[in-house]
């Protein structure tokens, strides 16, 4: 555990800012906002694409990005829901689903890192490549009904917390020790900012790459499994567009695109920036188009800032 | 009133968060004539020469242009009162033709197509003024950096250019290119062009220079004019320079040579490195001399297990080592310090902390967990020791000047306890002064038993500081001489191809 | 301005002076169910109601239609109707509506949810596709009938992408036209709901069937697009869909479109809304609310449009 938080090197500080003044807003729009409901149901919300994020993060942090997971999520959530349709037993079921999504992502990275396919072109590949395979396999049906172990992972509360946001959160803390103080954050910022320079201070890179890409198809598969117990259906449509919402809080959590640079933490902000700005205008009747247009804005912003902020330090 | 003066600067002052960068500095430039800007890495000649082209501004002070005071805020400012600055990282397109990259921006067009025919003969005119023949159709990717820099030149001069700034443009040239150079700066001073030429190789200024003026921590030192060889000494700019008297430019040696450390034997890479065999002992500094493209970096590469070689064998302690990645050199005990720091050396978004202990990242951590504590401490103690300034390990590598980004490096390889050490043109870029302290370090190294491999075209450095001399050319290996029994001429002799058997 | 309004509507919800309902779509990216929001809306004001009309940006995005339940659940209303494509992806919102007690219909399905799931729904509201398929397939007799004197001729049936929908239309016009004996299916082919598909498909067998007196599309669409081939390759064909949408009623002025079933979603939306008030004046409803479907051809499509 970490002792203290360093908070000059939180860089979101702006994202964190920007988050407490939506919660304002919305809660002085709606009365019902703040309520202790509506607070976890934000939670819950937040953990789809919250979970992917925390993986989605390193692999950005590498300077890389992951187009697939929407596609991940999709046959993972199916291929389990299959398996326990087939009889499986749930928790065995997830198992398998998860590691299918580790392979996906396994397969991301190898295209990445052996074929030396640029990572947006590997994992566009492989979002048609999943979701072409997660029809095959439901006929484009859903397939849902579940046992309600499996349903609690989407649904049931502890101590009135949804266990989506329990899981959400935990990875996070996971996460963040892992990015401050382990190999596998350090070398992920430091491919990011420098490969050749990576490679030659003798980080395996391609090791680590493959790392990454598995560990986010890993969490795209346990997002896959949140969701479909949370709707108690593992649908073929599942998450599409999703991996833009997961690159969308990456981003609003201050990690850079171009790599080396970004914080776990940023990116649970960015996630429950994003849930946020939903639930909140769900509550007011925004239309979700409307709600599309606000988050644009969000991204643009949050990287403006950014930009700014450099700008000024130099 | 007709105003001989381009550039006249009173009392700038820059600060940057933590540092003063630059405090009541005074300088001026006449038409016509080349003034030296000199200074250590950090001494603030590249603050005041992005004042000069508004990529900064100035906190106070006041800055006139042919007399009359200016306020640029942003280097378009500065381009209008023609000045171009040429970096020591060039600013072309690659992809683009010569041509374009001249009139880049700038291309003569009808409506809105460009007039190529234009931009070829315009380009044309102009790189024969600077008595060259580069193919104006040649992608700029394509050629030397010595092309690629008059590429640089030409483009300012077609920009009507009164002022130009150039940062160490004789770094990257050789003794025949530098010369070609400096006749283009004595024909653009005839053209009343003014002049602010950068370099760390002080002989220059007698060659080329009207006046220098002498930075040290923000501050002037003195502005002078330079009249012959010995006003002012070199010496004497050399103090002013680092503030204390530097009797040698290179440490006296201690080494003492040892068993034999690396056994390199008929190394070949197909295309790259024919037949290379050689020895290094502990605590011998080797040098690899040669021109540009003779392999020498490739070899480094290959032997830092970056690189695969096709056939040959290579001996660490007697033993058989055949690396395929540079993970397995590191822990055997190599280390790199690569010619381009920016791009292969250092990671300069990040801290130097990060930097130094990335390579050894393993003896900081406990039960997996990185301790924070003992990489800080670490770090400070190894930058300490290498008077690493600002004595900061928190801030990004960026901030650091040349001279301290080398430190880093090498502090990197310090930290991983490495036995033998490959540097790669140490001291590229770097000041007097701190080159004087890398060389120091060097010899430190060496008489602790560490076998080093100095890749250098500096042959004052070559033979200043390595036990034995190892002449490259091509991929092979020319000549292995003695460094005390051989001289300058000798080893160019071999790196420019004499003595290659007639086939 | 707006947040006056929702301040308003908020005031009167907690003053108990209106009934807030809300209505959720697939999205509102298709005519239909815009139109059943339009339905819904105008019966709610009539009762003085507010109603929210919510869906998500896209059809496929069932997580943001239970993040919608939910959070019309939060603002409090009283009674919702929900459709989705599948809706067995929305069990858990009816679970969690039936868990505060909050009336959840579905709208636009009469497919019952799984045994367990079913007890959350008050009640289903939607049209029968088999009976649209029997009015189809008496329709397409009676044509037959006027053409020939007798119950005979060559019919194409162009299917949707397989499941319920196609299973229920196909199956109730084939229960009627199996009654005539000289009137043949000549073929049964799959267009996926789409019009482009639909033409290509019944060119191709009009070069087999030159004498192809009916095409039965199982939506409006694919037998605009039967019409359209017809058309182009001179043939007298009848073309016979189930929807009537706008566009569809156009054709059939154009006389590209023979008739259409049509479900009338603007009579779904109201009926919606008078169950809902039914259940909450405490009154019974039948668990399968079935709307209305209606022959639209070119005698009556001026009343529907």
């Amino acid at each position: 555990m970490p002792k203290k938080i360093n908070w000059k090197n939180i860089r979101n500080y702006g994202s964190l800012l920007a988050l407490i003044a939506l919660m304002i807003f919305l809660g002085i729009a709606s009365d019902r906002f703040f309520s202790a409901r509506n607070l976890t149901n934000i939670l819950r919300q937040a953990s789809v694409v919250g979970i992917m994020g925390v993986g989605m993060t390193f692999v950005i942090l590498t300077g890389g990005i992951d187009l697939s997971v929407g596609s991940t999520l999709a046959l993972s959530g199916c291929v389990g829901a299959w398996l326990m349709k087939g009889g499986m037993d749930w928790p065995l079921a997830l198992i398998l689903s998860l590691l299918l999504g580790a392979f996906l992502g396994f397969t991301n990275g190898f295209f990445i890192v052996s074929l030396n396919i640029p990572p947006f072109i590997a994992t566009l590949g492989m979002m048609g490549v999943s979701r072409g395979f997660t029809y095959i396999l439901t006929n484009g049906a859903p397939i849902y009904g579940f046992a309600e172990g499996y349903r609690n992972l989407g649904n049931a509360d502890i101590f009135s917390i949804p266990i989506p946001a329990i899981i959400m959160l935990l990875l996070y803390l996971v996460y963040f020790i892992l990015q401050n103080r382990t190999k596998f954050g350090r070398f992920a910022i430091s491919i990011g900012a420098n490969e050749e320079a990576a490679f030659l201070s003798g980080i395996p890179i391609k090791k680590y790459l493959l790392l990454f890409y598995m560990n986010l198809g890993l969490l795209a598969a346990l997002s896959g499994n949140v969701m479909a117990a949370r709707l108690d259906a593992a649908m073929p449509t599942a998450a599409q567009g999703y991996e833009l919402d997961v690159i969308a809080a990456v981003v609003i959590g201050g990690t850079s695109l171009s790599g080396g640079q970004g914080t776990v933490i940023g990116t649970l902000i960015g996630a429950l920036i994003m849930a946020v700005v939903r639930n909140g205008l769900n509550l007011l009747l925004v239309s979700t188009y409307w709600q599309q247009v606000i988050i644009g804005f969000i991204v643009i912003g949050a990287v403006a800032f950014d930009v700014l902020n450099k700008k000024i330090k130099n | 009133m007709e105003n001989d003066f381009l550039i006249q600067i009173n009392g700038v002052n820059k600060t940057f968060p933590g540092v003063k960068a630059l405090s009541d500095v005074d300088f001026t430039l006449k038409k016509g004539e080349v003034h030296s800007l000199l200074g250590e890495n950090g001494a603030g000649k590249s603050t005041l020469i992005k004042i000069i082209s508004g990529a900064y501004s100035k906190d106070s002070g006041d800055i006139k242009f042919s007399g009359k005071s200016v306020n640029f805020s942003s280097p378009r400012d500065s381009i209008e009162k023609g000045v171009a600055v040429i970096y020591q990282e060039l600013d072309l397109v690659p992809t683009l033709s010569v041509a374009n990259n001249i009139f880049l921006n700038r291309e003569p067009k009808k409506g809105f197509i460009f007039q190529n025919r234009a931009i070829i003969k315009n380009a044309r005119e102009i790189l024969k003024k600077l008595d060259t023949n580069i193919d104006p159709f040649k992608k700029v990717k394509t050629l030397s950096v010595a092309d690629q820099q008059m590429v640089t030149i030409a483009k300012a001069l077609s920009q009507n250019v009164k002022i130009l700034i150039m940062d160490e443009p004789t770094a990257v040239l050789g003794p025949e290119e530098t010369k070609k150079l400096f006749n283009i700066v004595k024909q653009l001073k005839k053209q009343g062009i003014g002049i602010i030429f950068i370099s760390h190789r002080l002989e220059e200024i007698y060659q080329i220079a009207d006046r220098v003026t002498v930075l040290r921590d923000g501050e002037k030192v003195i502005t002078t004019d330079v009249k012959n060889k010995n006003d002012p000494d070199i010496r004497q700019i050399i103090k002013w320079m680092v503030g204390r008297e530097l009797t040698k430019q290179f440490p006296p040696k201690k080494n003492e040579i040892g068993e034999t450390l690396l056994e390199v034997k008929n190394l070949t890479k197909k295309g790259v490195i024919e037949d290379v065999s050689f020895n290094l002992h502990k605590g011998e500094i080797l040098g690899i001399a040669g021109l540009i493209g003779a392999g020498r970096t490739e070899l480094a590469r290959i032997i830092f297990g970056a690189d695969a070689h096709d056939s040959g064998s290579i001996k660490f302690e007697n033993k058989e080592i055949n690396f395929r990645h540079p993970t397995k050199a590191i822990r055997s005990g190599f280390g790199f310090i690569t010619e381009d720091r920016k791009n292969t050396g250092l990671f300069l978004i990040l801290p130097v902390k990060n930097n130094i202990t990335i390579a050894n990242i393993e003896s900081i951590i406990h039960s997996g967990i990185i301790s924070l504590k003992q990489e800080k401490k670490k770090s400070l103690d190894l930058s300490e020791s290498l008077n690493l300034k600002p004595l900061n390990v928190d801030i990004t590598t960026r901030s650091l000047s040349g001279g301290n980004q080398q430190k880093v490096v090498v502090a990197k390889w310090l930290f991983t306890q490495a036995k033998l050490l490959i540097f790669d043109e140490p001291t590229r870029g770097i000041d007097v002064g701190t080159k004087y302290e890398i060389y120091k370090l060097m010899h430190e190294l060496s008489s602790k038993g560490i076998g080093i491999i100095m890749i250098s075209s500096e042959l004052p450095e070559i033979l200043g500081i390595s036990d034995r001399v190892m002449v490259m050319r091509k991929g092979k290996i020319m000549k292995k001489l003695t460094t005390k029994n051989t001289d300058q001429e000798e080893i160019l002799y071999y790196a420019a191809g004499g003595g290659e058997k007639s086939a | 301005m707006k947040k006056l309004l929702v301040f308003a509507m908020v005031l009167i919800a907690v003053l108990g002076l209106s009934v807030e309902v809300a209505l959720i779509a697939p999205a509102f990216t298709s005519t239909f169910h815009v139109t059943v929001a339009n339905g819904a809306e105008a019966q709610a004001e009539e009762y003085g109601w507010t109603i929210d009309l919510v869906a998500p940006q896209q059809e496929s995005d069932y997580l943001a239609g239970l993040q919608l339940i939910e959070s019309m659940l939060t603002r409090g209303v009283q009674a919702m109707s929900v459709n989705m494509i599948s809706m067995e992806a929305m069990i858990q919102g009816a679970r969690e509506a039936g868990a505060e007690g909050v009336p959840y219909f579905v709208h636009n399905s009469l497919v019952p949810l799984p045994e367990e799931s079913d007890r959350y729904v008050t009640a289903y509201v939607g049209y029968d596709q088999r009976k649209a398929g029997r009015q189809c397939a008496a329709k397409a007799v009676q044509l037959l009938i006027d053409r020939y004197g007798e119950a005979k001729g060559q019919i194409l049936i162009l299917q949707g992408i397989p499941g319920y929908h196609t299973t229920e239309r196909e199956g109730g016009f084939r229960e009627i036209i199996e009654l005539f004996p000289d009137i043949e299916i000549v073929a049964s082919q799959p267009a996926d709901w789409l019009r482009d598909m639909a033409m290509s498909v019944t060119e191709n067998v009009l070069q087999a069937y030159p004498n192809l007196d009916v095409v039965f599309g199982c939506s409006d669409a694919m037998a605009q697009g039967a019409g359209q081939a017809a058309l182009a390759e001179g043939k007298d064909v009848y073309t016979i869909g189930i929807d009537g949408n706008p566009d569809a009623f156009e054709d059939i002025k154009k006389g590209i479109l023979t008739a259409t079933a049509a479900t009338q979603p603007y009579e779904m939306g109201a009926i919606v809304v008078r169950s809902m008030k039914k259940v909450l004046d405490g009154e019974e409803v039948p668990h399968f609310i079935v709307t209305p479907t209606v022959i639209v051809d070119l005698d009556n499509v001026d009343d529907f449009m």
